[in-house]
């Protein structure tokens, strides 16, 4: 037995993320840690890692739903096999806004949970990472601009829009992007607006097309719901008030959609160039990714198509 | 018993597995696994078991590895990468220690293709070993010169740990590539001025041989024999530099090139492939199997939170710039010695670096410095992936030679950080005037 | 009979190095000449290369290219080397069994959950059962030195030492 006086060890969980140290995610999960530590007075500790350093990104998934993390954080774009029928907000041009995302995720609230929960997961939190746009060493302003362009994908539904557009597309690792844009090795290359300033895209691809291939890409706060039931039931509590109290959910998405403006302000001043294609050709794309869609409707079967009626009843379409 | 006690019990034992003979990526899986079964417990703990195994192993930054190493081996085993150096022997017999500084250029020249320290350090050493002990260097020149340079390959862009380093702290690789080569080239300078100097102090460790001397024409005859491999780096290199293949692609058309030039030679026999088969695999299954290992030993001291509390004493100390850096480092180099970095890096970065840029130092900067420290971690024993990777190819190399012929480089590189804290510019003046613009 | 098997697997991880640099040409040219880039490379590729790393273990185990550190053994009195050799030999078998059983577990898992590969959505669970494969034709290939050992261990006095592996190169 502990000595009198001596504080019993600390319960100690563990948050793997994909963000950076100084990301807004990060940031918000170390408000969070410390508002737990706080308000449990150094009974529970959350350890955030951020950038992939416990788990890459890949692996993450299977980490929360085995248990071996506590916490985890569930990434859209990272949805290939399990649990593929919550992304139906992310297929592509499905919306168009940090905004609208937002809107039409936290009506899917109940959806997302009781699918996380078939799992074995408890949804906490719903946030989102900033839109997915192209950069591009020529512009790509109309469908057929896509035509021929080699364009680096992160995974298969990119791919697929890719392709359906008329593009090469071809896989690249996020960290030769830089180098395969300088190079021209690619023509173009999708991943978030936001990372033109801090890996220096600007330099070497002076177009950024804003198609919003999706308006956010979302991310899921989970716990394995094993973990959670065994946790003192005050510690819970202390949980999910830090979670209110530090605000966390709104702040994700207010951080996200600020993100979005202040890259969307930045570039000019970072000499790119600023593509908005006109309306129509959004449009046209949008009916060309039809394609895209009926592939994942085929994966995910039924539960798909339930989501897919949700999601769209709740844009109002 | 403490979280941090567990991690000094474990690095103990590490050393006691050593010592005593075990495996060292067998004696790294066993007290990562030892720290998992006390942290979590059987069913929970060893399950990232796997989930480490398979994403190292399955990860494309690995597979320019065992791709070089086959482009060399394919070269050595057809016999066209001899007469490269018999060619470039000739060329520097004139320099004390002549053939090693030929090695730590080819290194640096390599540099240029490779992204990895250890494809590097393997590839130029399995051509350049045979020709050093045939013509009666001291293994622990040898040794030093193949394992140092090698380590170039990764601060000469392009470079993996760069590439990893830039994502993860959003730093942009570009100028990262661009910080890296002044340092690479300085650095290939001071490994090179040792060499010679080393040479001239003791000359029979780097004997001059007489079928190395000649006049002009014997000179200008060997660029004939040179031809064929110097076409294949420049293909390679022009490859990459024109955009056409990526880095890890050049590695696989670095290999379909040296199987060309076999074949164009009629030297492609089955006997060539098999060999080079068999160097590729031996390299390739030991390293991996020590960076697997290493990083489930690696994934215990992130769990226990071990570099928060270590990097949180440095900067409780309230030292100056200076001393901050110093203190920072000799905790590093510490690191260095006992650990398989990489791996302890992607643990560490997450909270050093805020830390570090949060002090004011420069981000591009301080990728320099770590890449500098994880070449130090690769010469310095008892875990140096770049150690094991020349020992393999000198069966019977003492520890002796290996610990002598290494540690002049460690130093060397440890002024060069030191050099670097005084004269950031030294890094950070190319990536600011050439970044396009 | 396993000096046979591991030769077999090396000569497939061997084969799968330069089956890795013929698909990645192939994606190179394709792309380049063509503008039809071959998306399924890149992951195939890193499919084959466990094959390269797990399908070597055990051969390079034979080779003795698994690195050990002789600084303190090299010092020791050859019999207890030979009884320390038997000891080490079973720590690393024992070890290997274990991660044989979790990465098969891991393995059994990602088919359960169907995971699949970003791109081109390939069953992972195929090419995650090579590396028990490969640890587990190692374990065997240590399981024989350590036989070997335990019969040199006990033997006479002056043949006692540490047995070198049986390289076939
Ligand atoms: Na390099
Ligand atoms: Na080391």
């Amino acid at each position: 037995p502990p000595p009198a006086g001596a504080q019993p060890r600390p319960v100690v969980w563990n948050l793997p993320t994909v963000a950076a140290p100084s990301y807004f995610h990060t940031v918000n999960y170390n408000a969070l840690a410390a508002k737990v530590k706080e308000k449990s007075g150094g009974r529970m500790e959350i350890r955030i890692h951020p950038a992939s350093s416990l788990y890459p990104s890949a692996e993450l998934l299977p980490a929360v739903l085995d248990g071996r993390t506590e916490l985890g954080t569930v990434l859209a774009s990272y949805l290939t096999d399990v649990l593929l029928e919550i992304g139906p907000l992310e297929l592509p041009f499905m919306t168009g806004s940090v905004g609208e995302h937002k809107k039409a995720a936290l009506q899917l609230r109940p959806f997302y949970s009781e699918r996380f929960a078939r799992r074995g997961l408890r949804l906490l939190s719903i946030h989102a990472w900033p839109s997915q746009q192209i950069f591009s060493t020529v512009p790509i302003r109309s469908v057929a601009d896509w035509k021929g362009k080699k364009i680096r994908v992160y995974g298969a539904d990119s791919a697929n829009i890719a392709r359906l557009l008329g593009a090469a597309p071809v896989n690249i690792n996020f960290g030769e992007v830089y180098s395969a844009l300088e190079k021209r090795t690619v023509d173009g290359a999708m991943t978030s607006a936001t990372n033109a300033e801090p890996m220096k895209f600007f330099e070497v691809a002076k177009y950024l097309d804003y198609w919003y291939l999706a308006g956010a890409a979302m991310e899921w706060l989970v716990a394995n719901q094993k973990a959670w039931d065994a946790l003192p039931k005050d510690l819970q509590h202390i949980v999910l008030d830090a979670m209110k109290e530090t605000n966390l959910e709104e702040k994700e998405w207010q951080d996200a959609s600020d993100a979005d403006e202040r890259a969307r302000k930045r570039l000019p001043e970072l000499g790119m160039t600023v593509v908005d294609p006109p309306k129509e050709e959004i449009e046209k794309a949008r009916k060309i990714a039809q394609g895209a869609w009926d592939i994942w409707l085929q994966r995910t079967g039924a539960d798909g198509k339930r989501a897919l009626e949700l999601a769209l009843k709740a844009l109002g379409r | 018993m403490s979280e941090s006690a567990l991690g000094g019990v474990l690095v103990g034992l590490m050393f006691v597995l050593f010592a005593a003979g075990v495996e060292v990526s067998i004696a790294l899986g066993v007290v990562g696994m030892l720290g998992l079964l006390w942290l979590k417990g059987f069913t929970i703990g060893l399950g990232v078991v796997g989930s480490i195994a398979w994403s190292n192993a399955s990860s494309f930054s690995f597979i320019a590895v065992p791709l070089f190493v086959f482009m060399s081996g394919i070269l050595l085993h057809s016999g066209i990468g001899k007469g490269l150096y018999t060619a470039v022997a000739r060329w520097v017999s004139f320099l004390p220690g002549g053939l090693a500084v030929a090695s730590i250029f080819s290194c640096a020249i390599f540099a240029a293709i490779s992204g990895s320290s250890v494809a590097t350090a393997a590839t130029i050493g399995l051509i350049a070993i045979p020709e050093m002990e045939r013509r009666g260097y001291a293994r622990r020149l040898i040794f030093g010169s193949l394992a140092a340079g090698g380590t170039l390959g990764i601060l000469i862009p392009p470079s993996i740990p760069m590439i990893i380093y830039g994502v993860m702290t959003e730093t942009s690789i570009g100028h990262l590539y661009a910080a890296g080569i002044v340092p690479g080239v300085v650095l290939a300078l001071l490994f090179a001025g040792f060499v010679v100097g080393y040479a001239v102090l003791w000359p029979d460790a780097a004997p001059r041989v007489a079928e190395d001397r000649g006049g002009l024409l014997d000179k200008l005859r060997s660029i004939y024999e040179v031809a064929p491999v110097a076409l294949l780096i420049v293909v390679v290199l022009g490859s990459m530099y024109a955009g056409i293949v990526t880095p890890t692609e050049a590695a696989a058309l670095g290999s379909l090139a040296s199987l060309l030039l076999a074949a164009a030679f009629r030297r492609l026999t089955w006997r060539t492939l098999r060999d080079a088969f068999q160097a590729t695999i031996r390299t390739t299954s030991m390293v991996m199997l020590i960076i697997i290992f290493a990083s489930i030993f690696s994934h215990v001291i992130a769990l226990i939170g071990a570099p928060k509390a270590l990097f949180g004493l440095v900067t409780g100390l309230g030292l100056p710039r200076w001393a901050f850096f110093a203190a920072l480092f000799a905790v590093l180099l510490v690191i260095a010695y006992a650990l398989e970095e990489l791996s302890v890096m992607i643990i560490i970065l997450p909270i050093l670096f805020p830390l570090v840029t949060g002090l004011g130092f420069e981000p591009v900067w301080f990728g320099i410095i770590m890449v500098l420290w994880l070449e130090i971690g690769l010469i310095t024993p008892p875990v140096g992936l770049n150690l094991f990777v020349i020992q393999n190819l000198m069966p019977g190399t003492t520890a002796r030679d290996v610990t002598l012929g290494t540690t002049p480089y460690v130093v060397l590189m440890v002024a060069l950080v030191a050099l670097l804290f005084v004269f950031p510019e030294l890094a950070l003046w190319l990536p600011r005037h050439t970044a396009p613009r | 009979m396993i000096g046979r098997a591991a030769g077999v697997a090396s000569l497939l991880a061997g084969f799968a190095t330069l089956a890795i640099v013929l698909l990645i040409s192939w994606d190179v040219i394709m792309r380049s000449f063509f503008d039809r880039p071959q998306l399924f490379v890149d992951e195939v590729a890193s499919f084959l290369e466990v094959l390269v790393i797990f399908g070597g273990a055990a051969s390079t185990f034979r080779a003795g290219g698994h690195v050990r550190v002789d600084l303190i053994t090299g010092l020791l009195p050859r019999s207890a080397r030979a009884s320390l050799r038997v000891v080490t030999l079973t720590l690393a078998v024992a070890f290997l069994t274990v991660v044989i059983w979790v990465t098969t577990q891991s393995a059994l898992t990602a088919f359960r959950y169907g995971r699949v590969s970003a791109v081109m959505l390939y069953p992972l669970w195929a090419p995650m059962l090579v590396i028990p494969a490969g640890l587990a034709l190692m374990a065997f290939t240590m399981l024989a030195a350590l036989v070997w050992q335990v019969r040199t261990a006990l033997g006479p006095r002056a043949a006692r030492d540490e047995v070198a592996q049986q390289s076939d190169a």
